[in-house]
C-alpha cells in the first residue's frame, strides 16, 4: 500500500539577515532528507552545511559547475569547515540537497546538490559526511571555503523534508 | 537562526505538491544482488504519472565504482544514454548507443573507503505514457571515485511501464544497498 510521504519538517523564512540557519532535533523516522534553499546573500559566497555540529575534518566532495566564460570541476577531502552545497550570490539562488540514509547508523551519509543561479553559475555537486553517526542536526552557514561570513539576506528561505521508506 | 524539524509545516518551495508524492516500495539488500526489480507497475498505471527511484548502492566489483544500469519492462537491447560528468579534475561527457540497460549512476565499489555508498536518484517522466518513448534522467555522484554526474538514458518504446530493474553492470550490489521506488501522481 503505497504511503504519502515527502514531509515538510521545517521551513524557516529569515526577517532579518542571519550568519548561520540550523535545523535542529530532526527525527530519525524517515530514509532520505531534502534541503531546498530559495534566496541571496549579501555577496557572492559559497554555502555549506554541518551535520550535527561537527567542524572535524570529516567531509569531501567533488564539484561540477558552468559558468558564463565555461566549466570547472573540483573536489575537496577534508574540508574542515563543512560540505559546499552551493553558490549563492546577490541574486536569487535555489539550493536543493538531497541527504541519503541520513539515520542510518552503517553507512557514511552522501549528499546530491544542485545549486542554480541564472546570473552567477549552475552547478551539480556529491558530497560524503565520513561518519555513521545518524544526522540530528544541519547547519546552513556562507562561505565554507573563503574568509569571513557573509550573511543570508532576509527573505531567505529554508525548507527541510523528510522522505520515508 | 535555529528551529526545531518539529516546528513550523509547509511544502512550499520543495518542487512538490503535499500528498502527491508516495512511497511505493524500498529494496534494501541483506545480502549481494546483481539486480533488483521492481514489478507490477502497472498497478499504479491510474496513479501515479512519474516515478522516481532513488538508491544508496556499493559494488562488489574490485574497483572504485561500477555502474549502474536501469532496464525498462525487461528490455535488453536498444538502450541509449548521455553523461555529463565531473571528475574533479575535468568535466567530461560519454555517451553509448545499442546497450543491453541504460548507464544511470555510478555507485561506490569494493576499492573505495569502507561505509561509502553512492547515491543516485532517477526520474521517470511520464512513466504510464503510451505514445512517449521512455526517458529516464538522474543526478548521481560518489566521493573516493569522485564522481557527480548528469545523466539522461531511453529506449523505443511507448509501452506503459509495468517493470523496472536496476542492476550493477559489473559486480553485484552489497547487503545495505538501498533501492526506494516513489509514485508522483500528476
Amino acid at each position: 500500500m503505497p504511503t504519502t510521504t515527502y514531509t515538510a519538517l521545517a521551513n524557516i523564512t529569515l526577517g532579518s539577515t542571519a550568519a548561520t540557519v540550523t535545523f535542529t532535533s530532526i527525527p530519525a523516522t524517515y530514509r532520505d532528507l531534502v534541503l531546498v534553499y530559495n534566496g541571496t546573500v549579501e555577496t557572492g559566497a559559497t554555502t555549506g552545511i554541518r551535520f550535527n555540529g561537527d567542524t572535524g575534518s570529516n567531509y569531501n566532495e567533488v564539484v561540477m559547475y558552468g559558468v558564463g566564460s565555461g566549466s570547472g570541476t573540483s573536489t575537496a577531502t577534508a574540508n574542515l569547515t563543512g560540505l559546499n552545497v552551493g553558490y549563492p550570490g546577490t541574486g536569487i539562488t535555489q539550493i536543493r540537497v538531497q541527504i541519503m540514509d541520513y539515520s542510518a547508523t552503517d553507512k557514511h551519509k552522501t549528499t546530491l546538490s544542485r545549486s542554480d543561479n541564472s546570473a552567477i553559475v549552475v552547478a551539480a555537486l556529491a558530497g560524503r559526511w565520513a561518519s555513521t553517526s545518524a544526522i540530528t542536526s544541519i547547519t546552513f552557514r556562507n562561505s565554507e571555503s573563503q574568509s569571513g561570513i557573509y550573511d543570508f539576506n532576509a527573505g531567505s528561505t529554508f525548507a527541510l523534508y523528510g522522505i520515508a521508506s | 537562526m535555529t528551529l526545531s524539524a518539529l516546528g513550523i509545516f509547509s511544502a512550499a518551495g520543495a518542487g512538490v505538491v503535499a500528498g502527491t508524492y508516495e512511497l511505493i516500495e524500498t529494496q534494501i539488500l541483506g545480502s549481494s544482488q546483481a539486480s533488483v526489480v521492481f514489478s507490477s507497475l502497472g498497478t499504479y498505471s491510474s496513479t501515479y504519472k512519474h516515478l522516481q527511484i532513488r538508491v544508496t548502492a556499493r559494488s562488489t566489483r574490485a574497483d572504485l565504482d561500477s555502474p549502474l544500469g536501469v532496464q525498462f519492462n525487461g528490455i535488453t537491447s536498444g538502450y541509449f544514454w548521455h553523461a555529463l560528468k565531473g571528475t574533479g579534475s575535468a568535466v567530461q561527457f560519454e555517451a553509448l548507443t545499442s546497450q543491453s540497460s541504460m548507464r544511470l549512476g555510478s555507485p561506490t565499489a569494493a576499492n573505495s573507503t569502507a561505509n561509502n555508498f553512492g547515491a543516485t536518484v532517477v526520474d521517470i517522466l511520464d512513466a504510464y505514457s503510451t505514445t512517449k518513448n521512455k526517458t529516464f534522467r538522474s543526478l548521481t555522484g560518489a566521493t573516493n571515485l569522485d564522481r557527480i554526474q548528469l545523466m539522461s538514458g531511453s529506449v523505443a518504446s511507448t509501452n506503459s511501464v509495468t517493470s523496472i530493474t536496476v542492476l550493477d553492470q559489473f559486480g553485484s550490489f552489497v547487503s545495505g544497498s538501498r533501492f526506494s521506488l516513489y509514485g508522483i501522481k500528476g
